[in-house]
C-alpha cells in the first residue's frame, strides 16, 4: 500500500493527466519536432532531408518576402498597438460616467469584439470597396475622393488597422473600465483642488494608477497583433504588390500552399525568436513606465 | 416664480448632455458597419451597386435569405459547426475541471512549478506547433477529419480555461473538501458531486468563451479539412469569398446568419462573456 | 420535489446539447448499389457546368459512377495536395500546373502499367502535351486540353496603315514594319495606339509575347537535357530579348508604359479595344471577341518566324488528367480517362462547351468541325509546333517570376544589360532547381523503390 503522501501524489498526477499527455504529444512533441524540421527539406509528401542551417540562410539573406513581410507586421504593430490601446481607453473612460442605458452602449460597443475574424473581414470588405463600398460612398456625400483602400499598396495597411479600431470596444475596455472605477475619487478632487484640468488628472492620475493594466494590455496586444493573419488572408491574399502580406501569410503560404514545411519551421521559430525579444524589451521599458503600488 | 438651477448644476448638466452625445453618436458610429451589413443583405446584386447609400433597400429582398442556402451548403455548414463546437466545449469543460482540480484542491509536490508552466505554454505561438502537429495527423490518418478540430479538446481544454477555473475552485471552503474526505469520499467523487456543481457559474463561462472561439475559429479548419461538404460555417464563408468575391448580398447574407448565434448567446448571456473576459485581464 | 425539477431540467439541457452534436455529426456517403464511384476534382471554368466527358462517361455505361465535384482556382493545387497526404484523395483531378512538380512530390500515381495493359497510343496527342507528362521515364497523366496561340491581327487597322489586309507579317522583320506603319503617335507624343508589344500580354510583361518563341524557333531548350542544369543565359534567348529592347529603341518609354497603363480587362484588353493592332494570344480571344466586339475584321495567322521556311514556336499550356497517389479507384479513373480523351469524345465536348479550349487529340483537331474554319485551321497548325511553357519544370515558379516579373522591364529600363539579367534569373532558377534535385535523389535513394508501381 503506498503511503499516504505518494497516493495523493499518484491521484494528482491522475487529475492532470490530460493536461499532461497533452502537452507532452501537442506541446514539446511538436516543438521539437518544429526545430528539426527546420532544419530539413520537407514537404511532407516525401520524408524530411536534413540540410542543417541552409533554410535559416536563406531566409535571412536570400529572401526578399521574409524581410517585407516582417515589414508589413511591424508597421501594423507599431501602428494598431497604440491606437487600439488609446481607443478603448478613451472608451471607458467616456462610459465611465453614470449615464443612463450604459447596458445598451456597452454591447453595441461590445458586439464586434465577439464577431468571427471572417465576419468582419466580409463587412469590412464590403465597406472598404472603392466603388459601392460605405467608406467611399460617405466619402463621395462629403465631396471627398476615396482611396482604393485595400486596391491600393499604399492604403492597404491603414485600411486594416482602421478595420481593428471597430473591435476596442471588447474585453480590454471592460478592463480598463474596471480598472478607472477602481480609482480613488479624493486623487482627482486633489487635482481639481490645486486647478488642474481634465489633461492633469488625466496625466498624473489616470495613467500612473493604471499604468500595470495598461502595460499588461499592451503586451498583449502588441503579440496578438503580430498574429494578423485572417484579415489578410481573406480580404487581401497578401495584396495588393505584397503590402499585406504579413509575416504569419507568408508562413502560411509557404506550409500550406508551397509545402515547404522546413523553410515554414525556420520562419516559426523566428518568430518565436522575436516575439520573446519583444516581449523582454517591453518588460525593459516597463520599469521606467509603469508605476507599481507599493514597488515592484 | 421658477428658481433655475444654479451654475454649478447648470454645469453639471450641460457636460452630462455633452457626454450623452459623444457617447450616443460613437455608438451609432459604432453601429453602422452593422446596419450596412443588414441593409446590403436585403438587396440585389443590381442595387447593391450604386453609388448612393441607400440604408432602406427599396424592396426587401427576403429571399436572399433562402437563396444563400442555394448558392452553398450553408446548412451543411452549420450542422457542422454545431457538431464540432459542441463536443469541443463538452471536452474542454471535462478535461479542463479535472486538472483545475489537482491544481487547486489538491496539494502535491511541485503542484505550483507545474503550474507555472501551464502558463507558460499560453505564450507559445501556434506557428511553432502547427506544421509537426499537422504532420502527425497525417500520420494518424487523421487529416480530413472532424479530429483534430475535436479530440485535442479533451487534452487539457487550454491553459488559460485551467487557470480561470483554478481561480474558482480556490474560493470554495476548504472545509466542505475535509468533511467529505472524512465521509470516506474519495477524490473524484468530491470533483463530480460538490466541485463540479458549485462550480456552475464558471463552467458557463468557460463553456461561452470556448463556445466563442470555437465557432469563430477557421484556421482549424482551413488546415485540416479538404472535403468541401466538411466546412464549418467560418470556413465555408471563406472559400465562397475566394470564388464569389462580387457577389456582396449573399456574402452579407451569410455573415449575419454566422453573427446571430454569438449576438443571441451574448444578449442572453452576457455576464458570463463579461465575467470570461474581465478574467483574462486579471492573469499575470 | 424542487430537486427532480432541477434535475429533470438539467437532463433536458444535456440532452439537447447531445441531440444537436448528434444531429450535426457528419455522414459517410455510401453507395449500395454495386458500382464503382469515385470523385472527380477538377477547376471551374468560366461557366458552373458538369464536363461533358463526365455526363458522356456515365451514360455510356453502368458500372462506373463519376461524381465531379468542382473546386475554386485558388488554392485547389493545396486541396489536392493536401488530400493527398491525407490518404485519401479522389481518384482522378485535373490541373493545369506543371504536371512534373507534382509527379517529383509523389503525388500521383504513374499510368504505365494501364498503357501497357489497354496499349493505349500516347501518339494521339501532340508531343508538346505529351512530353509534359512524362517524368523520370514513366507517364504520369494525360493531356486533357489546351489552349493554342496565333497571332491575331486587326484588318481594319491594317487597312487605314496602308497594308494589305490580306498579307499579315510571316517574319519578325515583316512584323516590325507592319507594326510601326500602325503606330499612331499624336503631335504631344502621347501614344493612341501600337502596332505590337513584344513584351507585353496585356496587363503584365510577358517573355512569351515574343523573345521566348523567338528563342524556341531557333532552337533553344533553355534546360539541359537531363533536366539538370538550367540554361536561361543561353544565346540565343540573349539575342530574343536584345531585339525586344532595340525594338523599343524607337520609343519613348515611359509613354510607353503610360499607354499600357490604360489597358484592361474584357472590352479594355489592348487587342480588342483596338489600342494593339497585332496580339499573340490563344484561342480564349475568339471568345471575347465575339463577346465585346463581333463587329471586329480580324485574321489570325501563324506566328512569325526568323527566315521564311523557317519553325514557329507556340506556347501550349495543358490541362492534364491524373490520378492521386493512394486512390481508391485507379482502374476506374482510368477507363474514364482513356474515354474522355478518344478524339470523338474530345470534339463532341467543344462542342457543349462555350470555353474555347483547343483539344490534346491530334486526331480531334484534324477533324472537319475544326479544319473548317480557317482560324482554327491556324491553331491546329501552331500546335504541331508548340512548346511547354513550363521550361523547367521543378522551379516554375522561380523562372517566371525571375523572367517575367523582373527582367523584362529592368531590360527596357536599361537599368540593368541583358546579359546581366539572365545570368542573374539563371543563378537563382537553378538555385532552385538544384534544391529540388537535391531533395528528389534523395527521397529516390533513401525509399528504395523496387516495383513499377511504387517509384515516382
Amino acid at each position: 500500500m503506498l503511503g499516504h503522501r505518494k497516493q495523493d501524489t499518484l491521484i494528482a498526477w491522475l487529475f492532470v493527466a490530460p493536461w499532461a499527455i497533452g502537452f507532452l504529444i501537442f506541446g514539446l512533441y511538436p516543438i521539437i519536432m518544429s526545430l528539426y524540421y527546420s532544419l530539413c527539406q520537407y514537404d511532407v509528401l516525401r520524408v524530411p532531408r536534413f540540410i542543417g542551417l541552409q533554410n535559416y540562410s536563406q531566409l535571412l539573406f536570400e529572401d526578399p518576402y521574409f524581410w517585407k513581410s516582417l515589414w508589413n507586421t511591424l508597421y501594423y504593430v507599431v501602428f494598431r498597438t497604440p491606437l487600439s490601446i488609446f481607443g478603448s481607453l478613451l472608451l471607458a473612460s467616456m462610459l465611465n460616467q453614470q449615464l443612463k442605458g450604459m447596458p445598451i452602449f456597452r454591447t453595441i460597443f461590445f458586439i464586434p469584439s465577439i464577431i468571427s475574424g471572417v465576419v468582419l473581414s466580409v463587412i469590412w470588405l464590403w465597406m472598404f470597396n472603392p466603388e459601392y463600398g460605405l467608406i467611399n460612398s460617405g466619402l463621395a456625400f462629403f465631396g471627398l475622393p476615396g482611396p482604393l483602400w485595400l486596391q491600393s499598396a499604399s492604403w492597404s495597411k491603414p485600411a486594416l488597422v482602421l478595420m481593428s479600431l471597430w473591435t476596442v470596444g471588447g474585453g480590454r475596455m471592460l478592463v480598463f473600465l474596471a480598472a478607472l472605477q477602481g480609482i480613488p475619487r479624493h486623487l482627482y478632487e486633489a487635482v481639481e483642488l490645486e486647478g488642474g484640468g481634465w489633461w492633469t488628472k488625466f496625466r498624473h492620475v489616470t495613467v500612473p494608477l493604471i499604468s500595470p493594466i495598461l502595460f499588461l494590455w499592451t503586451v498583449m496586444e502588441v503579440i496578438f497583433s503580430m498574429q494578423v493573419f485572417v484579415e489578410a488572408y481573406i480580404m487581401t491574399n497578401g495584396g495588393p504588390a505584397n503590402s499585406t502580406l504579413f509575416f504569419n501569410l507568408h508562413l502560411y503560404n509557404k506550409s500550406f500552399n508551397d509545402f515547404q514545411m522546413g523553410y515554414a519551421s525556420a520562419m516559426a521559430w523566428l518568430l518565436l525568436v522575436i516575439t520573446l525579444v519583444v516581449t523582454w524589451f517591453q518588460f525593459r521599458l516597463s520599469r521606467r513606465m509603469v508605476y507599481y503600488e507599493g514597488g515592484k | 416664480m421658477m428658481t433655475l438651477p444654479s451654475a454649478p448644476k447648470m454645469l453639471r448638466m450641460a457636460k452630462r448632455t455633452l457626454s450623452y452625445l459623444f457617447v450616443s453618436s460613437s455608438a451609432l458610429l459604432f453601429l453602422i458597419p452593422f446596419l450596412w451589413m443588414v441593409s446590403s443583405s436585403l438587396q440585389t446584386e443590381q442595387e447593391i451597386a450604386t453609388t448612393d447609400m441607400r440604408w432602406i433597400p427599396e424592396t426587401f429582398h427576403w429571399e436572399n435569405y433562402l437563396n444563400v442556402f442555394e448558392a452553398m451548403p450553408l446548412w451543411t455548414y452549420f450542422q457542422n459547426s454545431i457538431f464540432v463546437t459542441g463536443l469541443f466545449i463538452l471536452g474542454t469543460l471535462l478535461s479542463a475541471s479535472l486538472v483545475a482540480y489537482a491544481f487547486s484542491v489538491l496539494q502535491w509536490p511541485g503542484r505550483d512549478k507545474v503550474f507555472i508552466l501551464v502558463l507558460a505554454t499560453m505564450m507559445l505561438p501556434m506557428q511553432v506547433t502547427m506544421i509537426p502537429v499537422f504532420v502527425l495527423y497525417k500520420n494518424i490518418g487523421w487529416l480530413n477529419t472532424f479530429k483534430p478540430l475535436i479530440v485535442p479538446a479533451f487534452f487539457g481544454g487550454g491553459a488559460f480555461n485551467i487557470f480561470l477555473l483554478r481561480q474558482f475552485f480556490l474560493t470554495i471552503p476548504r472545509e466542505l473538501f475535509d468533511s467529505a474526505r472524512i465521509d470516506g469520499c474519495n477524490e473524484f467523487q468530491i470533483y463530480w458531486r460538490i466541485v463540479l456543481p458549485l462550480a456552475k457559474p464558471a463552467l458557463a463561462t468557460v463553456g461561452i468563451m470556448t463556445f466563442l472561439f470555437t465557432w469563430n475559429d477557421f484556421l482549424g479548419p482551413l488546415i485540416y479539412l479538404s472535403d468541401k461538404l466538411k466546412s464549418t460555417m467560418a470556413l465555408g464563408i471563406v472559400m465562397f469569398v475566394g470564388q464569389h468575391k462580387t457577389e456582396w448580398a449573399l456574402l452579407m447574407v451569410a455573415s449575419v446568419i454566422m453573427m446571430l448565434p454569438v449576438i443571441l448567446l451574448f444578449l442572453f448571456f452576457q455576464r458570463y462573456f463579461i465575467r470570461g473576459f474581465m478574467m483574462s485581464g486579471i492573469k499575470g | 420535489m424542487r430537486i427532480w425539477i432541477t434535475r429533470a431540467a438539467y437532463f433536458l439541457g444535456a440532452s439537447i446539447f447531445l441531440g444537436l452534436i448528434f444531429w450535426g455529426s457528419p455522414e459517410e456517403v455510401v453507395y449500395e448499389d454495386g458500382k464503382i464511384h469515385f470523385d472527380y476534382w477538377y477547376n471551374v471554368g468560366q461557366e458552373d457546368v458538369i464536363p461533358w466527358p463526365v455526363i458522356a462517361f456515365n451514360e455510356s455505361q453502368d458500372r462506373i459512377v463519376v461524381h465531379p465535384v468542382a473546386i475554386p482556382w485558388q488554392e485547389s493545387e493545396k486541396k489536392i495536395l493536401t488530400a493527398v497526404i491525407s490518404g485519401d484523395p479522389p481518384s482522378l483531378v485535373s490541373q493545369f500546373v506543371p504536371l512534373v512538380k507534382w509527379a517529383s512530390r509523389m503525388a500521383l500515381r504513374p499510368l504505365d502499367d494501364f498503357i501497357e495493359k489497354d496499349s493505349f497510343d500516347t501518339e494521339i496527342f501532340y508531343p508538346a502535351l505529351m512530353d509534359e507528362m512524362i517524368y523520370m521515364d514513366r507517364v504520369f497523366g494525360l493531356p486533357q486540353a489546351t489552349a493554342a496561340y496565333a497571332l491575331f491581327y486587326n484588318k481594319d487597322l491594317f487597312r487605314e496603315a496602308g497594308l494589305d489586309p490580306e498579307q499579315p507579317p510571316r517574319t519578325w522583320d515583316e512584323l516590325i514594319q507592319a507594326s510601326r506603319a500602325i503606330d499612331s503617335i499624336d503631335v504631344t507624343g502621347r501614344i493612341q495606339r501600337m502596332g505590337y508589344l513584344p513584351d507585353w500580354d496585356n496587363l503584365m510583361p510577358s517573355i512569351m509575347q515574343t523573345s521566348l518563341l523567338m528563342a524556341w524557333e531557333k532552337g533553344a531548350t533553355l534546360l539541359s537535357e537531363d533536366g539538370r542544369e538550367a540554361q536561361l543565359d543561353d544565346e540565343r534567348l540573349e539575342q530574343s530579348l536584345q531585339w525586344v529592347v532595340d525594338y523599343y529603341d524607337a520609343y519613348d518609354i515611359n509613354r510607353v508604359r503610360a499607354f499600357r497603363g490604360t489597358f484592361g480587362y474584357d472590352t479594355q484588353h489592348c487587342f480588342i479595344s483596338e489600342k494593339v493592332g497585332m496580339f499573340i494570344g490563344s484561342n480564349f480571344i475568339i471568345d471575347n471577341l465575339k463577346r465585346y466586339r463581333p463587329d471586329m475584321d480580324y485574321g489570325v495567322t501563324t506566328i512569325p518566324v526568323h527566315e521564311l521556311g523557317g519553325p514557329t514556336a507556340s506556347p501550349a499550356g495543358v490541362f492534364w488528367y491524373a490520378i492521386p497517389r493512394n486512390a481508391s479507384h485507379p482502374e476506374a479513373a482510368w477507363e474514364f480517362m482513356a474515354f474522355s480523351t478518344q478524339a470523338e469524345i474530345q470534339l463532341e465536348a467543344m462542342q457543349h462547351t462555350k470555353e474555347n479550349l483547343f483539344p490534346s487529340n491530334r486526331i480531334a483537331a484534324r477533324d472537319d468541325y475544326f479544319q473548317k474554319d480557317p482560324s482554327m485551321q491556324i491553331f491546329a497548325r501552331q500546335m504541331d509546333f508548340a512548346h511547354s511553357p513550363a521550361v523547367v519544370p521543378l522551379a516554375h515558379e522561380v523562372f517566371w517570376r525571375e523572367l517575367n516579373m523582373n527582367a523584362v522591364d529592368l531590360i527596357i529600363d536599361k537599368t540593368k544589360t541583358v546579359k546581366e539579367v539572365l545570368s542573374s534569373a539563371n543563378a537563382q532558377v537553378q538555385r532552385e532547381l538544384s534544391s529540388a534535385l537535391e531533395y528528389q535523389d534523395y527521397v529516390l535513394q533513401v525509399m528504395h523503390f523496387e516495383t513499377k508501381e511504387q517509384s515516382p
